[in-house]
């Protein structure tokens, strides 16, 4: 079983890589849902503590959610907006709404969430080989660190720290930039697959 | 201000205070002597030091070894007879309406009953709590009053 502060530079680019393959069709696919050019991009893919990732910005107002993913990797998906932020995308989709609409505002977030874990997925899916599910989302808005200890809670048993991929989501008609984060956390007994390809062993 | 991280102990003597942000389902864990107002804070995660998968932890993280740990300090350090300790509890909220995909149940009751099980098997009893709900909770302990301060979004300030 490998650890994740085991990652090094090639294994970061080979998920930074994919990640940005699996933009590329998260974006398309917002694009389509929101019928205006959107732009996707994963600026950083790093490993840090998960004392360190919650005690940053632990009260920042958030919504966010959370999917279970399965098959050949094991692990989280995360996906977190500032409320202001995750309001205007919400209002893209659903015009009045906002993330304390638990009807309408709570369903476009999961469902923009599942799109792009889900293209996410997919990408290194293909890359590794492997078949990949997906939960549906759940959701919560509150403080981030509130959340985020909840849902890291399975994980903190196993590693002391946790692997992050930031993305970036830019609207070219207003020509505003939307930073949300989003967490991706395989188990550490996951990364096998990841190291095998770094490394170029394809046990296939 | 003392800031107590994840899964770490942290002791404050008068005026200082002991503060941390964002409990979710995790426990805050203040054992205090108001006489001599000194108090020990711990950021709990998890219920029990069994369930750990690796060899090294911070002694913060499991109720069942922040809580020992708090009151060695608060005993041996600061001097307190352990007859004369008291404690506040806060967190341990759900914060997924569904707890369905956690494998692990309800980890925030879970970590409530941990705590108040470690605290009454060392006779020390629990002088106030606020705990469950679906919300975050910041939390800062004063040692000049030995009053629990409790802020949530949606819910405003609560002084325990």
């Amino acid at each position: 079983m490998h650890n994740l502060n085991e990652l090094r530079t090639p294994h970061l680019d080979l998920l930074k890589e994919s990640g940005n393959i699996g933009a590329a069709h998260a974006a398309s696919s917002l694009s389509v849902l929101l019928n205006k050019p959107i732009d996707m991009r994963i600026p950083s893919v790093h490993v840090m503590p998960i004392a360190d990732l919650i005690d940053n910005d632990a009260e920042k107002h958030v919504a966010a959610s959370y999917i279970q993913v399965d098959g050949g990797f094991r692990g989280f998906f995360f996906m977190m907006f500032a409320v202001d932020q995750a309001n205007m995308l919400i209002e893209e989709l659903v015009p009045g709404s906002n993330v304390l609409d638990d009807a309408m505002g709570k369903s476009a977030f999961c469902e923009i969430s599942n799109i792009l874990c889900g293209s996410y997925l997919s990408a290194l899916a293909s890359f590794l080989n492997i078949p990949l599910t997906q939960s549906p989302p759940v959701y919560a808005v509150d403080m981030a660190g509130a959340i985020l200890s909840e849902g890291l809670v399975e994980l903190s048993l196993y590693d002391e720290s946790a692997l992050l991929i930031d993305a970036v989501l830019f609207d070219r008609q207003r020509g505003s930039r939307l930073n949300g984060e989003f967490l991706f956390l395989p188990f550490p007994d996951s990364l096998d697959a990841i190291f095998d390809i770094a490394e170029g062993k394809y046990s296939k | 201000m003392i800031h107590v991280g994840l899964s770490e102990i942290k002791f404050a003597e008068c005026p200082e205070t002991l503060k941390t942000l964002g409990l979710g389902s995790c426990v805050g864990v203040v054992i205090y002597h108001d006489q001599k107002q000194v108090a020990g804070m711990a950021h709990v995660m998890l219920p029990d030091s069994s369930l750990a998968r690796t060899t090294t932890y911070p002694l913060g993280k499991y109720a069942d070894t922040a809580v020992p740990a708090l009151l060695k300090k608060m005993t041996e350090y600061y001097d307190c007879p352990i007859s004369q300790l008291k404690a506040k509890i806060a967190g341990g909220a759900e914060m997924f309406k569904t707890t369905k995909l956690l494998s692990m149940g309800s980890i925030g009751s879970r970590n409530v009953e941990a705590v108040r099980n470690q605290l009454s098997a060392h006779h020390i009893p629990v002088v106030a709590e606020e705990t469950g709900a679906d919300y975050g909770r910041t939390v800062e302990f004063l040692t000049e009053t030995c009053n629990l301060t409790i802020h949530a979004i949606f819910k405003g300030k609560r002084i325990i």
